[in-house]
């Protein structure tokens, strides 16, 4: 199976980590799990999916949207959780046709 | 115990946030009678029976956050700012830790196992057959429970083959290990005081948050503000609960307005140093075993409920209160205030000279928010972060300390307990006549260690890596 390269950016600033992100920390483990029965490793899903922290972006005072946020690529999304985040990058990420 | 990733919590730190940011842009006494109903505006969908109810909950859980015993102290009537105006004149006595929002509790009445609709009365019956306590019966081709005979042990339910027996649990009372919570007739909770060990996990497993610790951010707010001279101890599990480095941690802390910032990972070392000398002493007179006494948890829970085991705790002091001492004997005027993920330790904090608040992480993160301090972009302190014993925050990790401080010739056999539970205590209590086949037994109410604490930010199979 074919993964889409992906990149995740998640928001470290502290309204966002409070606010639930630090939850987002964990979805490299999640993935691993998710994919796993589909024969996806953590090492083919590091490959492909750029996971990284990044500094406030700011939306949590200019957006109506609250925190936590992430961007995958470059699409913003709020009030983020880790099963959402999982449910659209199984549907965008994966190649269902192979 | 109810996952720690839900609205509710949410709510909490959005709130305390939301207090101390008025309180910094000095506008507390004139907007904070408008934060319910901003929160819940007339058009919102209600949680609750109505928006009124939930802005009362609102209300409830401000005061609670400006440190007012709710069963005592709450006329209904005040307006928050009058309330507010009162406890920064003058800081309102922390005990008890723990209040209940008393309008906010749903009553659940009973845990008890009940028979759905799915029960298809077959033939097989294995709910019956395995019932220790004959208290199942078939009504109407339907299995029946009689809860006069029934123990709640749940063997219907895990025999059932169409999933028909539900467990409906009472949260608060489940997860209290000492049996501290009460129900009047209508099902109202109440906390028995003389019983409860404020492990705070009732105040984490409410579903409603009708159980709430009573804060004192409201004070160090003040003297963060003020003229004072304000000391943060810090335990040893911050690492991990922001994002950023543990010397970013701590230097946002310090741009909070703490003068000094001491790392209770300090006071861990004396710990350390006293607790193995004492266990060296206490082998040599042939003591049984011996178990650690940082958990203030711990200590309530051995002298409320296993007196058995008062001779067996160490007598060292905790790594906060040797830290506060510390700060003390530097500077004699400091105020201080710990800064950990336990709700206990509000309580060992309040009985302490030498500590003068105690916040948990989830409140020091409110204060970032109301400070506006981003930690991951916050400068990291001068110089290498010291090399102290900050393992204590994690299960294992006194004992491992203790252990390796000791004369290299001894060798122990350590003993954990991890979580004070039902199960854990009644095992305890045993060791009064048949004592533990270990020298040193650590003991950590919370599940994961001081890292999983009721004040914590982060889930503990993230900050664990930390360690």
């Amino acid at each position: 199976m074919r993964i889409k390269e992906t990149d995740v950016r998640i928001c470290t600033g502290t309204a966002c980590f409070v606010m639930g992100g630090a939850d987002l920390l964990l979805l490299v483990e999640e993935l691993a799990e998710r994919w796993e029965p589909r024969g996806i490793t953590r090492e083919m899903i590091e490959g492909c999916i750029h996971i990284s922290g990044s500094p406030c972006i700011g939306h949590c005072r200019e957006s109506g949207l609250r925190p936590p946020f992430l961007t995958i690529d470059g699409q913003l999304i709020g009030e983020a959780t880790l099963e959402g985040v999982l449910a659209y990058l199984d549907a965008s990420c994966l190649d269902q046709t192979v | 115990m109810l996952t720690q990733k839900n609205q509710y919590t949410y709510l909490r730190r959005e709130l305390a946030s939301k207090l101390l940011k008025l309180y910094r842009s000095g506008s507390l006494l004139e907007k904070i009678d408008r934060i319910p109903v901003d929160m819940i505006p007339k058009d919102q969908a209600y949680s609750r029976c109505c928006i009124y109810k939930d802005r009362a909950m609102i209300r409830s859980r401000l005061l609670s956050l400006m440190g007012v015993d709710l069963e005592q102290d709450d006329d209904e009537v005040s307006l928050l700012s009058t309330c507010a105006g009162r406890a920064l004149q003058e800081p309102i006595a922390p005990l008890p830790v723990l209040t209940v929002i008393s309008t906010g509790c749903s009553s659940c009445m009973t845990s008890q196992y009940r028979v759905t609709e799915l029960c298809r009365g077959c033939l097989a019956r294995p709910c019956m057959t395995n019932c220790p306590k004959d208290a199942i019966t078939f009504v109407g081709n339907r299995a029946f429970i009689d809860t006069e005979r029934c123990v709640n042990c749940g063997k219907c339910r895990d025999v059932c083959p169409f999933n028909a027996i539900l467990y409906i649990p009472v949260p608060c009372e489940d997860v209290c290990p000492v049996g501290a919570i009460r129900k009047d007739l209508a099902g109202q909770v109440s906390i028995d005081r003389a019983a409860c060990i404020d492990c705070g996990r009732c105040a984490r497993a409410c579903p409603f948050g009708a159980i709430v610790e009573r804060s004192q951010i409201l004070t160090v707010a003040g003297k963060l503000t003020g003229p004072d001279h304000v000391t943060a101890l810090v335990a040893p599990s911050v690492d991990g609960q922001f994002p950023g480095t543990l010397s970013q941690i701590l230097a946002s802390i310090s741009s909070l307005g703490f003068d000094s910032v001491i790392e209770v990972a300090e006071g861990a070392g004396k710990t350390v140093e006293a607790e193995s000398k004492e266990l060296v002493e206490r082998m040599a007179q042939g003591e049984p075993f011996m178990t650690t006494s940082c958990c203030s948890a711990y200590l309530s829970c051995v002298r409320k409920h296993i007196p058995q085991l008062k001779d067996r705790v160490s007598h060292t002091r905790s790594p906060m209160s040797y830290a506060a001492e510390a700060a003390r004997a530097r500077r004699g005027d400091t105020f201080t205030v710990f800064i950990g993920p336990c709700i206990a330790k509000k309580q060992e904090g309040a009985a302490d000279p030498h500590v003068d608040a105690v916040i948990t992480f989830e409140e020091l993160a409110a204060c970032f928010l109301a400070w506006d301090i981003d930690v991951r972009e916050t400068e990291e302190l001068p110089g290498e972060p010291e090399q102290l014993p900050r393992g204590f925050a994690v299960a294992g990790g006194v004992a491992r300390s203790v252990a390796a401080a000791l004369p290299p010739a001894l060798k122990i056999r350590t003993e954990q307990i991890e979580g004070l539970t039902k199960k854990n205590i009644a095992l305890m209590k045993s060791w009064g006549t048949r004592p533990v086949d270990a020298d040193l037994v650590e003991v950590m109410c919370c599940e994961d260690g001081c890292i999983g604490g009721p004040g914590c930010i982060v889930d503990a199979r993230l900050s664990k890596r930390r360690f």
